[in-house]
């Protein structure tokens, strides 16, 4: 078990409400104080740039075992979360076989336990038999066998009509439904979002609508079976267009019990970066918020159709990215999540519309919402929440454990830097998924420690 | 022959092709021209307008080859060009054919549907193995937007670009560009299509021609127009608003639905094919409505102007997208466009021949 001595860091408390300068004291993986300095004592902490917040929780992540081992193990994504700051994670159920039954369940279980990892592996289950979209699967007894919600992700739930039952069935046993929201019929063959990039490059259009219509009718859903079921939840996965958080931002106005997230690509990442642009969502607009030219010299800067670049939903437009920014900032988008989803060079070395969707996301989170808040689109504390009390709120008692900096419980923390950068390479990525696009990219909060229930999940060995 | 850097416009120089002679030595090698800046042709939209010049003046010099009795010149002997096509194709397959042999290249065709890609084999590893076996150049037409740009980072030698999905065609609109200034040029001027109406009339949605040719007709100074029903037409009004190639580059592209207005005193139009396939996809109600509202005929071709230049870039549809007696008509240039292909990638597969070392 771990111990720890941490003096003049900069605390992020969001479970607290609470920052600012103060020390932590970890002994035998207890976190045994906090102390919150004031003062004199609490001048230039700040500037040194370490950070301690709780560890961070992520709500979406591919491990790839059972099924496609290649691409990642679960041994490999758990030392990839620890990398990345986080301490848990929640594995989707699109595995091979999916994740539709306890068998599987146990099996991903035994495995996280084998790893070695003291990141905590949750588990969604299948919504339905195979992820075929057809026949319900066995969500009671998944609950029992402990999962924490229920995806077909990778695909939307394909019927309303099996959505019902899902929430119906899942409520009863006080566990969300996480959707991947998409019109399956708008978005046929579709490589990029609808829009000029997709033109100009010839690619097929996801129109941003596809995204907006199947969150609609979640909701409709949603609210149709509250009366019969007032414990259903529904949370909506990887929304990327600002029409969908409009729709989620009146609904929790109504009082529905939606929750949902954005990722990190989604928010920094722009479709002009299939076209070969290298910038930032908040730097392809000006003051105004008017799309700057990426085919503008020297901003087209890579070879275009990167086929790493190929993610659903598609990257954005700015004015999308930035929407997803805003909506993380007013609490409609709950919590950021990675869709973390790693591939072999065999499904990623090939033409752009024939790539896997996804990108590899756990190492690069914190690094891209820190270049968010070193411009003031995002405040960290923000930042931290949307990583640690966001995504509790969404998983509730099947967390397991309490959240924030608490002293007396055992220890499960991040320490990070948020002023010394890494540059984002295979060498130093623990995924096997090495299909991130920010290979070669310098980033900021390199993480200097990861501490999960008590024990050492990742330590910055320099 | 040959450009100056700066943009200016070509003079004459030794070692080039002379595009006034018939001097068969003047095409024993490819000229090294310095202001050719590309290793391959993927597209048209990073080409200067020096660059597409040179194309055009060695296109001339191409074309008076095609007219001598024994229309080959030596200029590639030796040099193995492999022509990888995943798409069915008649006219561009062969004309790179023709054009290759013209230029005395040893030319291998493979056909994807009866190559190791039938068993599974990568487009890298296909690259690689064509690369292997001693090709230098790479003729390659794809069905996915952007695989020659796959191809051209693991490929030693030229990529040429033969057509990929949705995305660009640049031989076509080269050669396109060639046959109007055949028609509407008057020399060596930059921007011989200022003041031309010029119509791109069809599935502009799905159509590599049209992405190309949108890029070089307004580079070529056309008002340019584009026009087709509405579900063909996506995303076209948000680049027009833009600018054709990035923002402020002067050009003036109007994207409409209403044909009268687009073919009303047009000085070209450009009618592209019509799959059958739209109507599965919804986007189409019936080839039948389409070619009532659409189609090219010589009712609606009356509104244009006296003379207006009718092109296609094949394969047609008569009947269709285009009515047989327009197609076969004293104003279409669409035997012109299958010869001048031939002279257009002659130029081309020259011009890169000599781009040793250049960039993309």
């Amino acid at each position: 078990m771990t111990d720890l001595d941490i003096s003049r860091a900069w605390l992020v408390d969001p479970a607290a409400g609470r920052e600012g300068p103060g020390e932590i004291v970890v002994r035998g993986g207890i976190l045994a104080a906090v102390t919150w300095l004031e003062g004199v004592e609490a001048e230039g902490v700040d500037d040194r740039g370490i950070v301690v917040a709780p560890g961070f929780i992520d709500l979406h992540t591919h491990l790839r075992e059972p099924g496609n081992e290649d691409a990642e193990t679960i041994a490999s994504g758990l030392a990839a979360a620890a990398h990345g700051g986080f301490t848990t994670v929640c594995a989707m159920a699109n595995t091979k076989p999916a994740a539709d039954e306890p068998g599987v369940v146990a099996l991903v279980t035994a495995a996280a336990r084998a790893s070695g990892s003291a990141v905590t592996l949750l588990q969604y289950g299948a919504v339905s038999v195979g992820r075929n979209g057809e026949t319900l699967a066995a969500l009671g007894e998944l609950a029992d066998s402990g999962v924490v919600g229920f995806s077909d992700d990778g695909a939307p739930v394909r019927s309303a009509a099996l959505l019902r039952s899902a929430l119906l069935y899942a409520g009863m046993a006080g566990l969300p439904i996480v959707d991947h929201p998409e019109d399956p019929d708008q978005t046929v063959g579709a490589e990029a979002s609808e829009g000029v990039v997709a033109t100009v490059l010839g690619l097929r259009g996801w129109p941003r609508s596809a995204e907006a219509s199947a969150v609609a009718r979640d909701l409709a859903v949603l609210a149709d079976v509250l009366e019969d079921e007032p414990r259903a939840r529904l949370h909506l996965t990887h929304l990327s267009t600002s029409g969908a958080l409009e729709l989620v931002r009146a609904a929790k106005a109504r009082g529905l019990p939606v929750t949902c997230d954005v990722t990190p690509h989604h928010l920094a990442l722009t479709d002009e970066w299939l076209a070969g642009a290298r910038r930032w969502s908040w730097e392809a607009v000006d003051g105004d918020g008017e799309p700057r030219d990426p085919w503008a010299d020297g901003v087209l800067v890579a070879p275009p159709y990167d086929p790493i670049l190929r993610v659903n939903p598609p990257l954005r437009a700015a004015d999308d990215a930035l929407a997803c920014l805003a909506a993380l900032v007013d609490g409609t988008a709950d919590a950021v999540a990675t869709d973390h989803a790693p591939h072999t060079v065999v499904d990623t070395e090939v033409e752009f519309g024939l790539a896997a969707n996804g990108m590899s996301g756990l190492e690069t989170a914190l690094g891209i919402l820190l270049a968010g808040v070193d411009v003031g689109r995002l405040l960290l504390g923000t930042a931290i929440a949307a990583l640690t009390t966001g995504p509790a709120r969404v998983l509730g008692s099947r967390l397991g454990r309490p959240i924030g900096l608490v002293e007396g419980a055992p220890a499960d923390l991040v320490v990070f830097d948020r002023k010394a950068t890494w540059t984002v390479s295979v060498a130093k990525l623990a995924t096997r998924g090495r299909n991130s696009p920010l290979l070669g990219r310098e980033l900021g909060g390199r993480v200097l420690a990861t501490i999960a229930g008590g024990r050492l999940a990742y330590e910055d060995r320099g | 022959m040959d450009v100056d850097p700066a943009g200016g416009p070509p003079t004459t120089g030794p070692g080039t092709p002379d595009p006034s002679g018939g001097d068969p030595v003047a095409f024993a090698r490819p000229p090294a021209t310095s202001s050719w800046r590309h290793r391959h042709l993927l597209d048209v939209d990073v080409l200067s307008w020096a660059e597409i010049e040179l194309v055009l003046r060695t296109t001339d010099a191409m074309r008076e080859v095609l007219a001598r009795p024994i229309a080959k010149v030596p200029a590639l002997r030796g040099t193995n060009v492999t022509i990888l096509f995943y798409e069915a194709s008649t006219r561009t397959r062969v004309s790179f054919e023709v054009a290759a042999k013209n230029l005395s290249a040893d030319v291998v065709n493979i056909a994807a549907s009866s190559s190791s890609v039938a068993k599974g084999e990568s487009l890298v590893d296909t690259v690689r193995t064509i690369e292997a076996l001693g090709a230098r150049m790479l003729v390659m037409r794809h069905p996915t937007s952007g695989a020659p740009h796959l191809a051209a980072e693991h490929f030693g030698g030229h990529v040429l670009n033969g057509g990929d999905g949705w995305h660009a065609h640049p031989t076509q609109a080269l050669l396109d560009l060639y046959t109007l200034r055949e028609r509407l040029g008057t020399g060596a001027e930059e921007r011989f299509l200022r003041g031309r109406k010029v119509v791109i009339l069809g599935d502009i949605l799905h159509s590599r021609v049209a992405r190309s040719n949108i890029w070089t007709l307004s580079a070529a100074g056309a008002d340019l127009w584009l026009c087709g029903p509405a579900t063909l037409l996506r995303g076209f009004e948000a680049w027009a608003r833009r600018g054709v190639h990035g923002a402020a580059d002067g050009s003036r592209v109007t994207v409409t639905s209403d044909v009268a207005a687009a073919l009303r005193d047009a000085d070209v139009v450009m009618a592209l094919r019509i799959q059958r396939e739209r109507m599965a996809g919804g986007l189409l109600p019936s080839l039948r409505e389409y070619a009532a509202r659409y189609g090219l005929t010589a009712a609606r071709l009356a509104e244009a102007r006296p003379g207006a230049l009718v092109m296609h870039p094949g394969p047609m549809n008569e009947g269709v997208e285009i009515a047989a007696d327009v197609a076969a008509g004293p104003r279409s240039l669409i035997t012109d466009q299958v010869t001048n292909g031939v002279a257009v990638r002659m130029a081309l597969l020259y011009i890169l021949a000599g781009a040793e070392g250049a960039g993309r």
